[in-house]
């Protein structure tokens, strides 16, 4: 890399370069610490022509590059595997436009997701997707994932909210897939591509996203239950709600184990490790409780709701802070896996009989049968260990099942050598044909997903 | 030994409030129990649970959603409530004061042996309702509690004050004021919430209790001044020019 520095420098200028290894360090490495890149240079562009230019550069040069948005990837998706070049869109953070009449906004790649929601706000819109990185999250990043989160089984994907991109193609072209109809029949829509290919085809610098409204009211209800089959009775009840918002599922084996690290969190009831729990958030105009007291107490009485907008927070914390309790908890296997809803407790059983082995224990959108799935183990060691045998089982049941072994985080490092599996020679054959379309000599992302 | 929590409702601290020139914007506001109020209904509640009071009875002033307040009292362990009802603004006319002497009347015809309310509510501050009837009353009182004890009718209470920690004993009855520390308050729960409907709640109007004298008049509403932008300087030599030409230190 070092002797492209200065034709960097002509590109982006010596401000929009990182070299400092000090400060390439957090850019190198996934926040679950997983992955280890060696980058040696990052370049933050300031504008689409400038992302433009350094394509166009390191496609004649042969030079990788590795897209990087807020590295919230939670499989190693946005960081290098080697040296490549560190494109990051942090500069790019401009909020275009919000139309008030069709309620699209347009903004550059590089708003962090929370930014848009504040800036929305004033409109009384929000972002239809939302996730727990909200804070770090980049909208460039999430359509490059296709990001679920919280609100899909309200709002449905990503996928249905991007109404059009800019982007910049390995080659350096800049692709105007920019749109602001609502309808828009013209033949294949080249934008599906792009959202979800995990920067292995361009680099997204612009979006038209559709906006939903702010709910009204929101009220969430908190659950306990004795089984995990009421939990799907519950979820059967629930999707009849026409103002679900969202409908999370966590064992109490885990929120049992939360306890000791939100000490001043108000927790909905004393987690015990044999029962199940349930949120579900109601959101829309004049929320009737009556309506919800009367379907809920049907399938129990342990429930209880928020009086005030910080009690609403704090079940949402409950919720929100598993993943990073987990890490605290040890040294964490997770799989992010979509198969039946009904099958979670199933699932879990085949891969552990009686639960017994290390630590495991599921949590998720119960609502999108989207589970994730999580074995704790004690020491790195114990963990690489077991990793091979069980992570071959788990893909393996999960293919039996006709899910997918990657519901909304994506594919990135980390499941990249399952992909034939899941996909089957004959469409993962087309997926690199098309690769290959964009991306000939395979600069943009190497070595993730595909 | 029968306890009388006084509860406030105001609007959800959570919530960013609209000011207008005649003040806060209330119009389809969400409100709430004033939170110190809440930590008074727990700790009555807690103190039911420990069996050492046998009777809780919450009271609110205000308009007609005030119930609302009093049912989520009643949901958290409260075994009775009365509703004062005004259609004064609760934020601005209702005052400590009237309100202590509203309160001294209810004392007086049902003897609570205890009366618990939140140090201050969170939309005025006043900090004033609790001290004033217990001089009504004439009665002793702790305030700022953050730990209560009682045994054989004796309070023993420790207050949270500027220096540290002050504990203070007295023989009830007595009004105790509730600080933040002094317990976190249960969710409520839906099969309690639905209980509640059937506890009994007795509405007054405010007139029969006393008066609303508005002898605090509030003259100016205003949001606090926008927090002007900082600088990042280069080194300590402007630094020091910055805090001696601009901010005028020296």
């Amino acid at each position: 890399m070092k002797k492209y520095l200065n034709s960097f420098k002509q590109i982006v200028g010596a401000q929009n370069m990182i070299t400092d290894p000090f400060d390439l360090k957090p850019l190198n490495q996934d926040w679950q610490r997983f992955y280890q890149g060696k980058s040696e240079l990052a370049v933050t562009p300031t504008s689409s022509k400038m992302v433009s230019e350094i394509l166009q550069f390191c496609n004649q040069n042969n030079i990788k590059v590795v897209p990087q948005g807020g590295n919230t990837s939670f499989v190693g998706g946005a960081t290098p595997v080697q040296d490549e070049l560190i494109l990051s869109l942090r500069k790019m953070n401009n909020i275009l436009e919000f139309d008030t009449t069709t309620s699209i906004v347009t903004a550059e790649s590089g708003v962090i997701l929370q930014s848009m929601n504040d800036y929305l706000q004033t409109y009384r819109y929000q972002m239809p997707w939302d996730l727990g990185a909200r804070g770090s999250c980049q909208l460039g990043g999430n359509i490059a994932t296709n990001a679920g989160g919280l609100n899909v089984v309200r709002n449905g994907p990503l996928r249905n909210y991007i109404l059009g991109l800019e982007v910049v193609l390995p080659n350096g072209k800049i692709l105007d897939l920019l749109n602001k109809n609502r309808k828009d029949n013209t033949g294949t829509d080249l934008k599906q591509l792009f959202i979800g290919s995990e920067g292995t085809l361009g680099i997204i610098t612009k979006a038209n996203v559709l906006c939903a409204p702010i709910p009204e009211q929101r009220q969430v209800f908190f659950l306990e239950l004795k089984g995990f089959d009421e939990a799907i009775q519950l979820l059967r009840s629930a999707k009849q709600f026409e103002q679900l918002g969202a409908f999370e599922f966590m064992e109490g084996r885990i929120l049992q184990r939360c306890l000791p690290f939100n000490p001043q969190l108000k927790a909905p009831f004393e987690f015990k490790a044999d029962k199940y729990y349930v949120l579900i958030e109601i959101c829309g105009q004049q929320i009737e409780l009556e309506y919800y007291f009367e379907r809920l107490l049907k399938h129990t009485e342990q429930i209880v709701f928020n009086q005030n907008e910080s009690e609403l927070q704090a079940m949402w914390r409950w919720r929100e802070s598993v993943p990073e309790n987990l890490h605290k908890m040890g040294h964490v296997l997770t799989y992010d896996l979509s198969i039946p809803p009904d099958k979670f407790e199933w699932f879990a059983e085949e891969i552990y009989p009686e639960r017994k082995g290390p630590y495991n224990a599921f949590y998720g959108h119960l609502g999108d049968g989207n589970i994730h799935y999580n074995i704790i183990f004690e020491s790195v060691e114990e963990m690489h260990k077991e990793q091979e045998r069980v992570e071959d089982k788990i893909i393996k049941l999960t293919k039996s099942l006709n899910g997918s072994i990657s519901a909304e985080h994506g594919v990135g490092q980390l499941k990249r050598h399952y992909m034939e599996i899941q996909k089957g020679k004959e469409t993962f054959g087309y997926m690199q044909e098309l690769k290959r379309v964009f991306d000939p000599n395979n600069i943009l992302n190497p070595e993730k997903l595909l | 030994m029968k306890v009388l929590v006084a509860v406030k409702r105001v609007v959800d601290s959570g919530i960013k409030v609209r000011v207008k020139p005649e003040g806060i914007d209330l119009q389809g506001v969400k409100m709430t129990i004033n939170p110190f109020c809440e930590i008074a209904v727990e700790e009555a509640v807690r103190l039911k649970e420990k069996k050492l009071i046998a009777e809780i009875v919450a009271v609110t002033i205000g308009p007609k959603q005030g119930a609302e307040s009093l049912r989520h009292a009643l949901a958290l362990g409260a075994d009775k409530a009365i509703h004062v009802t005004t259609e004064a603004r609760i934020d601005q006319a209702v005052q400590p004061l009237d309100v202590a002497n509203i309160l001294a009347k209810l004392v007086e015809r049902d003897n609570y042996n205890l009366v618990l309310m939140g140090k201050q509510s969170i939309d005025d501050d006043f900090n004033q309702t609790g001290q004033m009837l217990a001089g009504l009353l004439d009665w002793p009182q702790a305030t700022f509690a953050s730990n209560i004890q009682i045994t054989d009718g004796v309070a023993q209470v420790i207050r949270e004050i500027d220096g540290g920690l002050q504990t203070v004993k007295f023989k009830l009855p007595g009004v105790i004021t509730c600080d933040l520390r002094l317990n976190q308050p249960r969710f409520a729960s839906v099969p309690n919430i639905m209980k509640a409907k059937s506890k009994p709640l007795e509405t007054i109007p405010l007139d029969k209790l006393g008066k609303l004298h508005n002898s605090i008049q509030i003259t100016k509403t205003e949001a606090p001044a926008v927090r002007k932008g900082g600088a990042i300087v280069e080194n300590v030599d402007v630094l020091l020019q910055k805090l001696r030409t601009e901010a005028k230190l020296f």
